[in-house]
């Protein structure tokens, strides 16, 4: 089988696996409690559930030390069964009973064998025919939508897979890290390394256990997986803001397929990072907040229709609500109520809800409405009102009837509590924020600067004292389940991990010394911008302001001093703003669009600007909700613009721009979305006919098609060169499929030791030359496995930049320079791996030729060998073997 | 009352039954040709001893195939075992007495020098040596010398690969034998609890030397830890570091642009020494192609007796007569073994050994319809009591077959206890005209197959059924290593003349069974045969030679003095056979493969044994 067939395959597994684990399983059991919901939301709830499951059920039998596969199957299998069971008021032990008595008579022959072939027969067929007509059906409804969720997928396939198949390697240098902590949660042993986020390692973990997926090939392809997630993810947030149908599109096609973002903001994506896995949570918690805040806006008027006697308005308020909860019965409204004639009623659409109103034509009164139309009508809905009436007061008696006896039961404020929509939009927001936490610090930082910006849009709703206190709280209990396994093992004395140690010395401020990335074009005004040759993103601290430089309004004086003249308050706030904006037009300059698409450059700036206008205009229009997203997107981005561009403001660096791009981009498409929705909700959203929107949404979508096509925006597949030769991974996959576990050593630069941890041994090149060298005089250099693989690049990786066609290749002259004394990973990097590469092929063409039965070539091509030594373990080879020279 | 109908319904049921079982009986015993040998006809061949293939210099020079012997060639011991290599190996030999008689041709040096310590000068000659290993000449020292002389010569120390002596005379607890160096893999000489300790009569004790890095051991000395701990430091559980260590018996070092094997103890002084050289010429070259005989024979010695003899021991031990004996128990215990394992029998007849009562004929008939329905072979054994005249006894027992089988042709006969000169004038009587194989006990100084002129080969026991001492399994997987070749030896004689409890046949046939069943096991891809099969192998074996190419994966083989099959073995590293035409081929282990050449000319496809399962796209693209 080749190796592309293979990556194919293991990504359709994984694929598969996690789909189970976070849509089809979550949907099993939620699907009929939230049908109501949009699918988008649906989406949204599924992903985190199941996420949620994974991440917290490792961590808890982690922390018990009973975590292996048979316990995560069964506690997997097992709440499921009882939550559905619960959920759907199932009886197990009468349906046990019926399949015995089937049984039963199937032996006792009352049944026969032929009837009971047809029954399963037909029973397949039904459910089959049922299946398909399902299918057929969501097909016909959502036609658009399908076709164009499969373009995305494939673009997606065509963007970020074709990499896969061209690069086998872990393509990031700290994924080796990651793998050796999943590693360690198969021993059992959570945080080995330290206290870190171990959400993502968990998820990984999880799959790799009860899925049977070695961890090195998920950390390989996994990378994938995620990005249709994040971006299914991000389809779906922007689906729940907009109101027309095809406007999302524009902005994940703008995202997925055109070149105008920086590499920088995406080329994370082609590894299975924490932080991009991470992403996946960060819309979804401000999905669940605007959905928080939209339901409390409707709870009001609930109450009061509670309170108030029965109207018309009622009547139609309440029927705005079941449209708002989809058009079947949403389970929380358990009776149908009488209908409504279509005259009297106007529908319209706010916020992505259907709303209904009673015609009120003349001075808004519904009883004057009625006072005018013919008699022969007011009868009929005085008649129906009547009955209406009725309903609701047995129902609420009915209501009542049931809190009294939950109340005696002890069990009626949590009922209430949780029957109601905004708990269940909390708890979602607090599972999602707490997730982001889970995965990665930085995850929640974006989050968190986004919740900043829905506390801008929805200032007039969360200030009130009634959901301030729920909002915050969820916050912070969300922050606390997910910091509760990393206390658990703090207070059991596990220290921190280094790099969260450098994450808290980064928020206190004590690690701010970075170094300003120049712009490749350098504008006036951003002259002072340092000008430290930078690593590929490092940001900056200190805005210019360099030792001996003339700070802001500082005038340089003949003798070398400075004069500071004092300015005006305007003239400072001017100065700053200047100050801020430049900053922030550097940085995005640098990280976010390349100076060859100004025209995005534009946009960039412009859609937070537009937004905010926008969501002033539908504040005037009375669609608060859409306005208060609008403003939430606009005062986000803002957030983050100085997040951004904090290092050249002189503000602490809590995360490195070449970081924040990814994020900011990744909302920013979000926010041009929205514009574009906007604006043809403005045109055309006042339209009775829904239609015309999503038609005009879908040609808005196919103008932008063919004008980034027309100016040839649209990307090649970008590629990531991976830090493990492709030769390296196709040895390893086989040597994995050849041998039993733990009869074979892999002798090679760090990369392959985590990757068979746990089915092989791995000896470091530099361990094994320094052996040779200095224990090799004296003493037998053994490695106690039947097999031991050598992996030797003859062109050796370069750390941190692609091939390029004129690396040195390794050589004799090499091989006599001293073995490199440097530690941890500089001794596999530059001229140092070529040094270690050049010694191995010299030691190996030399042992070769001693044992020339023993060593053979398991894998050659012209950058890469790969030397197999077999040897009999009562007689394993001493390696120390003495220069031909 | 019966009715007349179901009477004769009963009656005819009743015939049908009795029919249905007599006829195949007489069927068989028609058609049981007991008195004709039936591998007369089939195990015949062209090839007599004027057959037999020497290589000439001109053979050696073009089939590369040339060694030079440093020693003496008939010395019974060495020299003996190299030139019987040789003969088999269809390799070319030269033998001298001393290394400075040799003068190497530039253009057609020798494969290997093969040294006998006792004949080399190791003060002046050592460089000799030297210099032919820097040109690529193999050294192979069949022995070593002195301890005390390999110690005060470091160049002979640094040429064989010797790091220390770590002591000159050690006793070891046992031996092991490497994996991939004789054929039937690891093997540990060394005792147990259950085994006897005259199962270890290997020589055990030996100069301790530690071999360097670079160098590759096949045989070492097997020691406890504590004595290990006496030298070394050793880490609880250090195996590795104690293998390493461990008093080397046989290895190999590169020395210069040549392999230098050292045998460090008599292993090659004796005809089992020739499997040693076929797997060390297997380690110096890339893959080794040779002939071998491909013959297993099972020979059951003196069986039956025919005659009521040492009625009253037999009584009290087995409570029945000889003959019962014979025909109930051990012919049953026999067939059962034979059958398990797939061998034939060779039975070598002695009707009687006493002479005091007559031999039955009719019970003769009897074994040899069971030979034929066994597919044995009877030969005869010329085993008779040493104060009886030979000539008496063969007269007496040649009148019986006469008169019994007179059609039956002898093919075999087993010397048993007559003296060659004996055997030689037996050989002349009419009734052995046809003998073609004279079977003798097992010889360390004689050839293990040899002609012994007047066109009658000689074969010699490899093994005692009864017995299989660690000495024994090494020489039987050397030889299978060599030739394909082994012999069990069952003398039923013991059975019948008792000395001691240990000659009943209950223990002797538990033994037999065992051994045969463990230590010929992993043999048992070679062919099964008796004495007159193999006699055709062996004639076949003696008389052909062969010249082999190697193109890339296409390995091709020119057989001469070729007969309907011939036999090789093919051992590589780590390669294996794709595709055979002219031949059939079998795996008998890891990188060893037994090939039928059934056409002169063989072509061989070869691939590696285990290729890699995953690969890249681009590499299926030509």
């Amino acid at each position: 089988m080749s190796m592309e067939v293979l990556t194919i395959l293991q990504v359709i597994w994984s694929l598969a696996s996690y789909l189970v684990m976070t849509l089809a399983l979550p949907a099993l059991l939620l699907y009929r409690k939230i049908k109501h919901l949009r699918f988008c939301e649906r989406f949204i709830a599924y992903q985190m559930v199941g996420n949620f499951y994974m991440m917290n059920l490792v961590s808890v039998l982690e922390l018990l030390h009973i975590s292996n596969r048979v316990t995560l199957t069964l506690l997997t299998i097992l709440p499921c069964a009882g939550i559905y069971v619960i959920l759907y008021k199932k009886k197990p032990m009468q349906m046990l009973q019926d399949v015995f008595e089937f049984l039963e008579r199937l032996a006792g022959g009352q049944v026969g064998t032929r009837l009971f072939l047809r029954r399963v027969r037909v029973g397949i067929w039904h459910l089959f025919k049922r299946g398909v007509c399902a299918l057929f059906r969501r097909i016909r409804s959502n036609f658009f939508d399908i076709i164009l969720i499969s373009l995305l997928t494939a673009g997606l396939c065509y963007v970020y897979g074709t990499n896969l198949l061209q690069h086998f390697g872990y393509c990031e240098s700290d994924l080796p890290v990651h793998n050796y902590w999943v590693n360690y949660l198969g021993k059992n042993k959570m945080f080995v390394a330290g206290i870190y986020p171990f959400g993502f390692h968990c998820v990984i973990y999880y799959l790799h256990e009860v899925f049977a997926i070695p961890t090195y090939v998920l950390l390989r392809v996994f990378c994938f997986v995620q990005n249709l997630m994040i971006h299914y993810v991000l389809l779906a947030f922007i689906k729940y803001c907009c109101k027309s149908k095809f406007a999302p599109y524009v902005g994940v096609y703008v995202y997925v397929f055109l070149k105008v973002f920086g590499e920088n903001t995406y080329i994370r994506y082609f590894s299975t990072l924490p932080q991009e896995f991470g992403m996946i949570f960060i819309l979804p918690s401000i999905y669940y907040l605007f959905a928080f805040f939209v339901s409390k806006k409707q709870k009001p008027k609930n109450r009061e229709e509670e309170r108030a006697p029965l109207t018309i308005d009622n009547i139609a308020q309440t029927q705005e609500e079941r449209a708002a909860f989809g058009e079947e019965n949403s389970g929380w409204i358990d009776e149908e109520l009488p209908p409504l004639s279509e005259e009297s009623i106007i529908r319209i659409e706010e916020d992505g809800i259907v709303k209904t109103q009673v015609r009120n034509d003349v001075d808004g009164s519904a009883e004057q409405n009625l006072q005018e139309g013919d008699a022969e009508g007011e009868a009929e809905n005085r008649t129906r009102l009547q009955r209406w009436n009725e309903a609701r007061t047995a129902r609420k008696e009915a209501r009542v009837q049931k809190r009294r006896i939950a109340r005696r039961m002890g069990q009626g404020r949590w009922a209430r509590i949780t029957g109601s929509e905004g708990f269940w939009y909390l708890a979602g927001f607090a599972i999602s924020f707490g997730m982001t936490l889970s995965a990665h610090f930085y995850d929640t930082m974006i989050a968190g600067l986004l919740c900043i910006g829905v506390a801008c849009g929805y200032f007039f709703r969360l200030f009130r004292p009634k959901y301030f206190g729920k909002v915050m709280l969820a916050g912070i209990l969300s922050i606390f389940v997910a910091i509760l396994p990393m206390l658990i093992a703090f207070a059991m004395g596990t220290p921190l991990q280094g790099s969260l140690g450098w994450g808290m010395k980064v928020i206190s401020g004590e690690n701010n010394k970075e170094v300003v990335q120049v712009a490749p074009v350098k504008e006036q005004g951003s002259a002072n911008i340092g000008t430290g040759a930078a690593g590929n993103g490092m940001d900056a601290a200190g805005d210019g302001q360099q030792a001996g430089q003339p700070q802001d309004g500082a005038e340089t004086m003949s003798d070398g001093s400075f004069v500071v003249h004092q300015k005006s308050l305007p003239e400072k706030v001017i100065s700053k703003l200047e100050t801020a904006v430049g900053a922030f037009w550097e940085a995005m300059k640098i990280y976010i669009i390349l100076d060859s698409y100004p025209l995005f450059q534009i946009l960039l700036v412009g859609s937070i600007v537009f937004l905010a206008l926008l969501s002033l205009i539908f504040f005037l229009v009375r669609q608060t909700d859409y306005g208060a997203r609008c403003l939430s997107l606009s005062a986000g981005l803002v957030a983050l613009s100085v997040l951004q561009a904090s290092s050249r403001l002189g503000l602490p660096t809590l995360m490195d721009a070449i970081r924040t791009c990814i994020f900011y981009a990744y909302v920013l498409v979000a926010a041009w979305s929205l514009c574009v929705d906007g604006v043809l909700q403005l045109l055309f959203g006042w339209f009775k006919k829904k239609w015309i929107l999503h038609t005009v949404s879908l040609a808005v979508l196919a103008a932008v098609v063919v004008y980034s096509d027309q100016e040839g925006l649209i990307r090649t597949p970008p590629v990531r060169e991976s830090l493990q030769t492709n030769e390296a991974i196709l040895c390893l996959t086989n040597i994995l499929h050849d041998n039993e576990d733990f009869t074979w050593t892999i002798c090679s630069a760090n990369d392959e030791l985590r990757m068979g941890e746990d089915y092989g041994y791995h000896h470091e090149v530099h361990t094994f030359l320094r052996d040779l060298e200095k224990k090799g005089r004296t003493h037998s250099v053994t490695i106690p496995t039947s097999k031991v693989y050598f992996f030797i690049e003859k062109i050796p990786i370069m750390y941190g930049r692609a091939y390029r066609g004129d690396e040195p290749e390794i050589s004799e002259e090499f091989a006599k320079e001293p073995l490199p004394v440097s530690a941890g990973i500089s001794m596999y990097q530059g001229v140092n791996r070529l040094i270690e590469m050049s010694k191995l092929y010299e030691w190996a063409q030399d042992f070769a030729e001693l044992y020339p039965n023993d060593v053979k070539v398991y894998y050659e091509s012209d950058n890469f060998v790969c030397y197999c030594v077999e040897q009999d373990l009562y007689r394993p080879f001493n390696f120390a073997i003495e220069r031909k020279d | 009352m019966v009715s007349r109908r179901n009477f004769f319904s009963i009656t005819l049921i009743m015939l049908v039954v009795v029919f249905m079982f007599l006829v195949p009986e007489v069927i068989k015993n028609q058609v049981n040709n007991y008195g004709q040998n039936r591998y007369e006809e089939s195990a015949n061949t062209k090839f007599t001893d004027k057959s037999v293939y020497t290589a000439t210099k001109t053979d050696g020079i073009k089939s590369g195939r040339f060694v030079v012997y440093i020693g003496d060639d008939r010395d019974g011991a060495v020299g003996s075992m190299v030139s019987q290599w040789c003969l088999y190996s269809k390799r070319r030999l030269l033998s001298f007495k001393s290394l400075r008689k040799y003068q190497a041709e530039p253009k057609n040096l020798p494969e290997a020098i093969l040294i006998d310590a006792a004949y080399l000068d190791f003060d002046k000659e050592l460089s000799v040596l030297a210099a032919y290993a820097k040109v690529g000449v193999n050294l192979i020292f069949c022995n070593l010398p002195d301890v005390k002389d390999v110690s005060r010569n470091p160049k002979l120390r640094k040429m064989l690969g010797i790091n220390a002596i770590i002591d000159e005379r050690i006793k070891v607890e046992g031996i092991r034998l490497m994996d991939g160096f004789l054929l039937g893999g690891l093997k540990e000489y060394i005792l147990d609890e259950t085994m006897e300790k005259t199962q270890q009569d290997l020589d055990l004790v030996m100069p301790w030397y530690r071999i360097s890095g670079g160098a590759k051991m096949f045989v070492h000395g097997m020691m406890e830890d504590e004595v290990m701990e006496e030298y070394y430091m050793m880490p609880d559980g250090d195996v590795i570091t104690k293998n390493q260590n461990l008093p080397a018996i046989i290895w190999r070092n590169k020395y210069e642009d040549a392999m230098v094997f050292a045998v460090n103890g008599d292993y090659l002084s004796t005809n089992a020494g020739i499997g040693f050289l076929s797997a060390m010429m297997t380690e110096i070259k890339d893959y080794d192609i040779y002939p071998i005989i491909n013959a297993q024979n099972m020979v059951v010695l003196n069986f039956p007796d025919l005659a009521e003899e040492n009625e009253s021991e037999i009584m009290e031990r087995y409570s029945r007569s000889l003959k019962a004996v014979c025909r109930d128990v051990i012919w049953p215990g026999l067939v059962s073994v034979a059958q398990q394992n797939a061998y034939k029998m060779t039975c070598m007849l002695m009707p009687q050994m006493e002479y005091q009562n007559e031999p039955e004929g009719d019970t003769l008939i009897y074994y040899m319809k069971l030979f034929q329905e066994q597919k044995a072979e009877a030969g005869f054994s010329g085993t008779h009591r040493e104060d009886m005249d030979v000539s008496e006894k063969l007269d007496e027992d040649l009148e019986l077959l006469d008169e019994v089988v007179p059609d039956y042709s002898l093919l075999s006969l087993y010397q048993g206890n007559m003296s060659d000169e004996e055997l030689e004038e037996a050989l002349k009587r009419k009734e052995f005209s046809k003998v073609q194989t004279v079977f003798t006990d097992y010889d360390g100084a004689q050839k293990l197959v040899s002609y012994l002129g007047d066109g009658i080969v000689r074969q010699t026991g490899i093994c005692d059924g009864y017995s299989h001492k660690f000495s024994e399994n090494l020489r039987m997987v050397s030889i299978q290593t060599a030739l394909g070749y082994s012999n069990i030896q069952v003398d039923l004689e013991p059975v019948a003349f008792p000395d001691s409890d240990e000659d009943s046949w209950e223990k002797l046939s538990r033994k037999f069974a065992g051994n045969t069943r463990t230590y010929w096991r992993q043999f048992s891809k070679f062919e099964k045969t008796t004495l007159s099969e193999s006699n055709q192998h062996i004639r076949r074996f003696l008389a052909l030679d062969y010249q082999q190419q190697r193109e890339g994966n296409k390995l091709t083989l020119d057989i001469s003095n070729f007969e309907e099959e011939a036999w090789f073995i093919l051992r590589t590293h780590g390669e294996g056979i794709k595709q055979a035409m002219g031949a059939e081929f079998v795996k008998i282990e890891e990188s060893a493969y037994l090939i039928t050449a059934t056409e002169p000319r063989v072509q061989l496809e070869l691939e590696e044994e285990r290729g890699r399962y995953y690969y890249f796209e681009k590499e299926k693209q030509p």
